[in-house]
């Protein structure tokens, strides 16, 4: 079966500073991925690759497939960009909601690219996409607040919003770049709840990128690590532990925050890290 | 931050006084210069003031016999006005998003921008008086006079609400395989939405005051018979017709600041 995405080296500069370097990952389609790495790390970055929202490095080879359907190659993206985002759905850290307009009709605004482009510009949604829009907002347990204006609510309302917005997408993928980073613990424990359940019942593929490394624990078996641009980790969640979050994170990170879930494993590393950098 | 060595903090403070002197000498000189080529003569207001007070007198008491045919030009002059914004807007609404650095490419934006410029830089009246040789003397000239000039304006105006935008909300819409003008429609126009009726009520306000003017050259309106009772030397007629223009001014002036105020 072909991988739901697939890189292959990858290379990105910002000016005189390159963020991604040669950077290949294969994701399978019902996979769900942790994204890790300190900030600056490049795993944003590469999110944003993958959905088309920012071009690769024109010189040098880069290649994105998503689905099987080429994205972008050597900093061109595809002809078919438009199309292939419909089957991605993209979570920001910023939710990026359009706040005057109604909860409804932002999660709608996830048919537009299954729609005849001369109905979507004029916002005329039939009933079935009015039905799966509202579908969608239940299935983030926010039915009631359809009418209301997204800038209403709270964060985790407006992170659930755009869950829903990309259900209604029907997307394939869901890539999700921060999505707890602004968010307070129970918004974000509803939040990866929700994209587990959709990972695990609807089969979707879900790449995440998270600062709290046991959330990626909790939530993905398979962690990706990125260190300045380049794929330090690549593995189960099962095998992070303090000394190589140390690592990864500079030793600079109390890892006892970090990763508070697998706390006993630390014990049996005999060094109380917290106390070491305290 | 604030520098701890006193010595530098003292030669910072005198180059700024430096700069500010030297900063009003150029405001001084610019009004020096401009003295001359304007003619400034206050003198000649206080050794002409007994003919100014003349004149003055000439305005009183007003004269309201033609009432009714003044209240109709100022209802002509207000259509004018509403048909001059109203084709404005619809017109500045794709050329405002074509102004705007951060929708389209330079190559867009630049020559659109310098146009609009045209359209801003030349007076209505100038409009007007080429639109009355164009499509003849009445109304509908000074229709097109306020639309051009509007058009520059609101363009401008409405690209610069667009470039204080949100990026987020656009990326958003973006990412669920939207098209570009589907990126506009709903990421962009919802923000600046309220922006852009106040500015639009706001030019309504500024063309009501430029349609009483543009029927001066022939352009329709209450201008028409203004500038006839000026040149008949009817003052008392004028003062009437002055008080009327006032007045209408003002009450759309305060409704349209009323309804502005619900937008922002």
């Amino acid at each position: 079966m072909s991988a739901a995405i697939q890189v292959d080296s990858l290379n990105k500069t910002f000016g005189r500073k390159q963020a991604l370097h040669g950077l290949s990952l294969a994701v399978k389609p019902g996979e769900m991925v942790a994204l890790i790495g300190a900030s600056g790390s490049g795993k944003s970055t590469l999110l944003r690759h993958v959905a088309g929202l920012a071009r690769c490095d024109k010189s040098v080879t880069g290649n994105i497939q998503v689905l099987g359907r080429p994205m972008q190659d050597c900093g061109r993206l595809s002809d078919e960009v438009r199309h292939l985002r419909a089957d991605i759905g993209y979570i920001f850290q910023q939710f990026n909601l359009v706040g005057r307009l109604s909860v409804l009709h932002n999660v709608l605004l996830g048919c537009l690219g299954r729609m005849p482009r001369w109905r979507g510009s004029l916002g005329m949604f039939n009933s079935e996409e009015r039905q799966r829009a509202q579908e969608s907002l239940e299935r983030v347990g926010l039915g009631d607040l359809a009418a209301q204006r997204a800038s209403t609510l709270s964060g985790g309302q407006q992170q659930r919003v755009a869950i829903a917005r990309a259900l209604c997408q029907r997307a394939e993928v869901i890539l999700a770049d921060e999505p707890i980073a602004s968010l307070d613990p129970e918004s974000a424990r509803k939040v990866m709840e929700i994209l587990a359940d959709i990972n695990s019942r609807d089969g979707k593929t879900v790449v995440v990128t998270l600062h709290q490394v046991d959330y990626a624990a909790r939530y993905c078996k398979r962690a990706v690590a990125l260190k300045a641009g380049r794929i330090h980790f690549d593995g189960s969640t099962e095998q992070l532990n303090p000394d190589f979050l140390n690592d990864l994170y500079g030793a600079e990170l109390d890892t006892s925050l970090l990763l508070p879930g697998i706390e006993a494993r630390a014990k049996q590393y005999q060094q109380p890290l917290a106390l070491v950098k305290a | 931050m604030t520098t701890l060595n006193p010595a530098v903090n003292a030669q910072a403070t005198a180059k700024q006084s430096w700069l500010k002197l030297f900063m009003w000498g150029g405001v001084i000189a610019l009004l020096a210069w401009s003295w001359n080529g304007a003619e400034m003569n206050p003198f000649g207001l206080i050794r002409d003031s007994g003919n100014m007070a003349t004149f003055a007198s000439d305005f009183f008491p007003p004269d309201f016999s033609h009432w009714h045919l003044y209240l109709k030009e100022m209802v002509v002059t207000v259509q004018i006005a509403i048909w001059g914004t109203a084709m404005a807007i619809v017109c500045a609404i794709p050329l405002g998003i074509l102004c705007s650095e951060n929708i389209v490419p330079w190559w867009v934006y630049q020559p659109v921008r310098r146009v609009m410029d045209a359209f801003r830089s030349i007076n209505e009246m100038v409009f007007a008086m080429l639109f009355v040789v164009a499509v003849g003397l009445g109304p509908f000239a000074g229709v097109l006079a306020l639309f051009i000039g509007t058009v520059g304006v609101l363009a401008k105006l409405f690209a610069e609400a667009v470039e204080a935008i949100d990026p987020g909300p656009i990326e958003g819409v973006r990412a669920t395989g939207a098209s570009a003008l589907q990126e506009v429609i709903f990421g962009v126009i919802p923000q600046v939405l309220p922006l852009w009726i106040s500015y639009s009520l706001y030019r309504f306000e500024s063309n009501v005051r430029s349609a009483t003017v543009v029927g001066m050259v022939g352009a329709g309106g209450i201008g028409v018979i203004l500038w006839e009772s000026i040149r008949g030397f009817q003052f008392q007629q004028t003062c009437a017709l002055l008080i009327v223009i006032i007045v209408v001014v003002s009450v759309i002036d305060i409704l349209s600041q009323r309804l502005r105020k619900l937008f922002i």
